[in-house]
């Protein structure tokens, strides 16, 4: 059976804004109360609107940046806030792959030393010619030639550079990989494309992914779970399956009804959010997505609702769930 | 511009650039050859003040040696000057700019406060006071100039470090267990070298001109020719209002120090204009 | 506005004390002897013993340094070697001829710079434009000495123009005489240091101006309808001026380091003539003094500009 590879507990990240005289602190509440597991071998998608904490919770995770409260336990290690400057095995066996394919490699260097240069730092292959070798099998497996260990960022495309990047990233070996956006910044054509290449190299690799996205219908395509999550807090993680036939949460139907269809039935009734997105450094009292909310109640504005199972492996934070069921109309 | 080739290509397409190459290619060969070239002039002769000629094209001075010579030899000393200068500069402005640029915090802002203090203070004076106690030989007031130099070259590099400890590679090399050495001495030493670069073209210039009003106010060495030093002579001897009139021993000079300055400005000026097309661009 | 201000004076007061400092240990850390440095060796061995205990050269650095601290706010800075006068009343005599020649040449700089940017902006990329960034870039590099050499020559020796030094022909005249007198006399050293300090505003302003000129808020103007000189007048230029005021602060330093050889060709009875001939003269009390002071004056000038930029500056103005 599946074992548990990676578990966070109660991780909460707040950002100060920096103290002025005589005035209280103000702070981001980027991550609050955080808690999931991830199994072995599965892709756990994470969506949410900017703002919504994702790419905090991956920093958070990867040891990046030090969590206010909360732990990150890998493989029954708490790894909380390990710097990742140290260079040690377990740093390096959770990587990441970056949003942005331009400037996530130094434009001064050839991709081929930019892959080499973690391999080399960590001392895991000696020997310059089995560092090439190794670094051009890498570049075969993102679907690259090895010739192209020579050229510098600037001279591929996009989709091209992304791949560089999942070579660097698996360059250390890792067992569990973020994606933060990986595919966002990519043409559509070239999205399925990379899509297709982290699924491949899930199975042939035996990896873990957490995928990170704003745009459910990718996200859908490539996970097992989803988790949404809004303002800094989970409001719903099931399997993605589920998540689609038994949305629970309004704020997950809304984005569902959101997604563009090309269909020559009459439209569905799309649910649009009204109200403004709270400002993360003074959220509101009670649910945080009360603000907006189609079903909004008074117990939303004064309550705080907690996550809570209500079916199998399905957790929602809402109030109302026993009341509704199915998509939205 | 990325890579090498492609910065060459550029560079020779840029006007400005080449000329200043040009310049400062003549200046150092000058300087470089200047025994091979000319004699040193050494002690005095029988021409004084000759008006130029084909003998002396520029002209001699009041104890009949011979301009030419002088100014190429003085070439020399501002070469040497402005070299040790720009290295001092280099070895405690750059580093102290990256760390600065990149660590932020505490060290980060002490760093900043005292590049800011050196930036706003009357450097000349206090340039003046240390030479004339430490005593002036050519190497001493290079040292003192370098050490006047580096907070401008910190402060350039600093601000680019600061713009580039920001971009994703930075922080993909933090996830990937790159080693802070390297990110700051190679990652991003590598993207700051542009900015540096020009900023290194003025602080040769720079020094050069503090070197040359030292020595013109006496502070130079005097055993060395140096351009400063020739129209201190001039000065002291009245030529500037003298009647006739030697223009020639302190024009020459003067050309050549403006030459040597105006070729280094230019020639960082392209490199900027390189590295940033958008500015000349409406 | 007025944590900035706090901000900027507490930098102010932190480059004072960096100042004195640096001049305290310059003179008593050097390798030669602090002894000849600070006390006129011509003077007697009494009077030198009474020197020594005077300046606490035989007590502790840090002692020392507290007297050297104390004296300093009584304004205590050592005797002239040359005349044994204090250095402070000689640097008070020189300071004003020296303040003068700086007002006068910043303002003009200003004045002239500032236009000569606007237009070179405005006809970017033109013959106009080009022309004028060939003059700043000699007027950057320029040589102050080469500049002043050249006005002598052309001015005073040539066309006999203008006198060749000094900032009055003695005997001093009195009344409206006097002025003229002296304004006649610093009009080549205020040329020297206009031509060299207006490159640099000339060139920053431009700068600035093709920042601004390229906003969209400029272009939202234009769109509006106003035409050149009205967006310009009213839009770019209050932005475009707070970069340039900016950097004539910062300049100050390097003003001050022109006016030196710019005093010393000219005769002119500033605090840089006074350096040029404490050097010559070895007079060590002197020179500390006379960087201190100048030090002083830059820093009063620099919360000057500082003032400017808040009041121009709504950012700073309302946000503090």
């Amino acid at each position: 059976m599946t074992s548990t590879i990676l578990k966070v507990e109660n991780l909460t990240k707040y950002f100060d804004l920096g103290t002025k005289w005589l005035q209280p602190s103000k702070y981001v509440h980027a991550v609050e109360n955080v808690s999931f597991e991830l199994l072995q071998s599965e892709t756990l998608g994470i969506v949410g609107e900017s703002g919504s904490g994702k790419s905090t919770l991956a920093r958070l995770i990867l040891g990046l940046i030090e969590p206010t409260g909360g732990k990150v336990i890998y493989k029954d290690k708490d790894i909380t806030g390990w710097q990742k400057s140290t260079l040690n095995k377990v740093s390096r066996e959770i990587q990441m792959v970056f949003q942005d394919p331009y400037a996530s490699l130094n434009p001064r260097i050839k991709i081929g030393d930019a892959i080499a240069e973690p391999i080399i730092a960590h001392k895991i292959i000696k020997g310059q010619s089995e560092i090439r070798s190794e670094v051009e099998r890498l570049l075969k497996i993102v679907g690259l030639q090895p010739e192209m260990y020579e050229r510098y960022p600037h001279e591929f495309s996009g989709g091209q550079r992304q791949r560089v990047g999942i070579a660097r990233a698996l360059s250390l070996r890792p067992n569990v990989l973020i994606c933060d956006e990986a595919v966002s910044a990519l043409d559509v054509s070239v999205q399925a494309q990379v899509l297709n290449l982290f699924n491949h190299l899930k199975k042939q690799l035996n990896l873990t992914y957490i995928f990170i996205g704003h745009d459910l219908s990718v996200v859908k395509y490539i996970s097992n779970r989803i988790m949404v999550m809004y303002l800094g807090e989970i409001m719903e993680m099931a399997p993605s399956k589920f998540l689609f036939e038994n949305t629970l949460h309004p704020y997950t139907q809304a984005l569902i009804s959101a997604i563009p269809e090309i269909t020559t039935k009459a439209s569905k009734k799309r649910i649009i959010l009204e109200g403004d997105i709270p400002s993360p450094v003074n959220p509101p009292s009670g649910c945080r997505f009360s603000t907006r909310c189609f079903k909004v109640q008074d117990i939303c504005k004064e309550k705080h609702p907690e996550l809570k199972e209500v079916m199998p492996n399905h957790y929602v934070r809402c109030h109302f769930i026993e009341g509704s069921q199915g998509r939205g109309e | 511009m990325e890579n090498r080739r492609s910065f060459f290509k550029y560079f020779i397409s840029n006007r400005l650039a080449l000329a200043g190459l040009i310049g400062v290619a003549i200046i150092i060969i000058l300087g470089l050859f200047a025994p091979a070239i000319i004699e040193q002039p050494k002690g005095y002769g029988p021409d004084i003040l000759l008006p130029p000629s084909i003998n002396y094209p520029f002209g001699t001075d009041n104890l009949g040696l011979n301009i030419l010579a002088e100014v190429i030899w003085g070439a020399r000393t501002s070469l040497y000057v402005s070299a040790i200068a720009v290295g001092v500069a280099i070895i405690i402005g750059v580093p102290a700019g990256l760390i600065s640029g990149y660590k932020k915090g505490f060290i980060g802002s002490i760093i900043d406060s005292i590049i800011d203090i050196f930036l706003t203070l009357p450097v000349l004076p206090l340039m003046i006071v240390i030479a004339a106690v430490v005593g002036s030989s050519i190497t001493n007031v290079a040292i003192v100039i370098g050490i006047f130099s580096w907070p401008s070259l910190a402060r350039v590099t600093r601000n680019s470090t600061l713009k580039i400890s920001e971009m994703q590679f930075i922080e993909a090399a933090k996830c990937l267990g790159i080693p802070q050495y390297s990110i700051i001495f190679k990652h991003i030493l590598l993207n700051v070298m542009g900015p540096v670069l020009v900023n290194i073209t003025l602080v040769m210039a720079t020094a050069v001109l503090s070197e040359s009003g030292l020595s013109f106010l006496g502070l130079g060495d005097p055993t060395t020719w140096s351009w400063g030093t020739i129209l201190k002579k001039a000065w002291d001897a009245g030529a500037v209002i003298d009647t006739p009139n030697p223009w020639w021993w302190w024009f020459w000079p003067s050309v050549f120090i403006v030459f040597y300055v105006v070729s280094f400005n230019i020639l960082g000026t392209g490199i900027n204009e390189i590295l940033n097309p958008k500015i000349n661009k409406k | 506005m007025g944590s900035f201000l706090f901000r900027r004076m507490s930098k102010g007061l932190l480059t004072i004390i960096v100042s004195v400092t640096i001049t305290f240990f310059i003179l008593r850390l050097m390798p030669a002897d602090p002894v000849s440095i600070l006390i006129d060796p011509k003077m007697g061995p009494e009077v030198q013993a009474q020197m020594i205990k005077r300046f606490g050269l035989d007590k502790s650095l840090p002692e020392q340094y507290f007297m050297f601290l104390k004296g300093l706010i009584h304004g205590d800075l050592g005797l002239s070697f040359k005349n044994q006068q204090p250095v402070i009343d000689v640097l008070m005599q020189k300071l004003p001829w020296t303040l003068l020649l700086l007002f006068v040449v910043v303002i003009l700089s200003l004045a002239i710079g500032i236009p000569i940017g606007v237009y070179a902006a405005r006809k970017q990329g033109k013959f106009a434009d080009k022309l004028i960034n060939f003059l700043v870039t000699l007027g950057i590099s320029v040589f102050v000495p080469f500049l002043a050499f050249g006005f002598l020559y052309i001015f005073a020796y040539f066309l006999k123009l203008f006198p060749t030094g000094g900032a009055y022909t003695p005997p001093p005249k009195q009344g409206i005489a006097y002025y003229i007198d002296v304004a006649r006399h610093s009009v080549l050293p205020s040329l020297t240091l206009f031509c060299s300090n207006v490159a640099s505003i000339v060139l920053y302003m431009r700068n600035s101006m093709i920042d601004v000129l390229g906003e969209d808020y400029i272009r939202t103007a234009y769109a509006k309808g106003l035409n050149e000189p009205l967006v310009i007048k009213h839009h770019a230029l209050k932005n475009a001026l707070i970069p340039t005021v900016t950097v004539t602060g910062l300049m100050m330093g390097t003003m001050v380091g022109g006016a030196v050889m710019t005093e010393t060709i000219f005769a002119w009875p500033g605090v840089g003539r006074l350096i040029y001939d404490s050097v010559s003269a070895m007079d060590y009390p002197v020179l500390q003094g006379a960087f201190l002071i100048l030090a002083v004056s830059v820093v009063f000038m620099n919360i000057i500009t500082d003032l400017i930029i808040a009041w121009l500056d709504p950012r700073i103005k309302l946000g503090g």
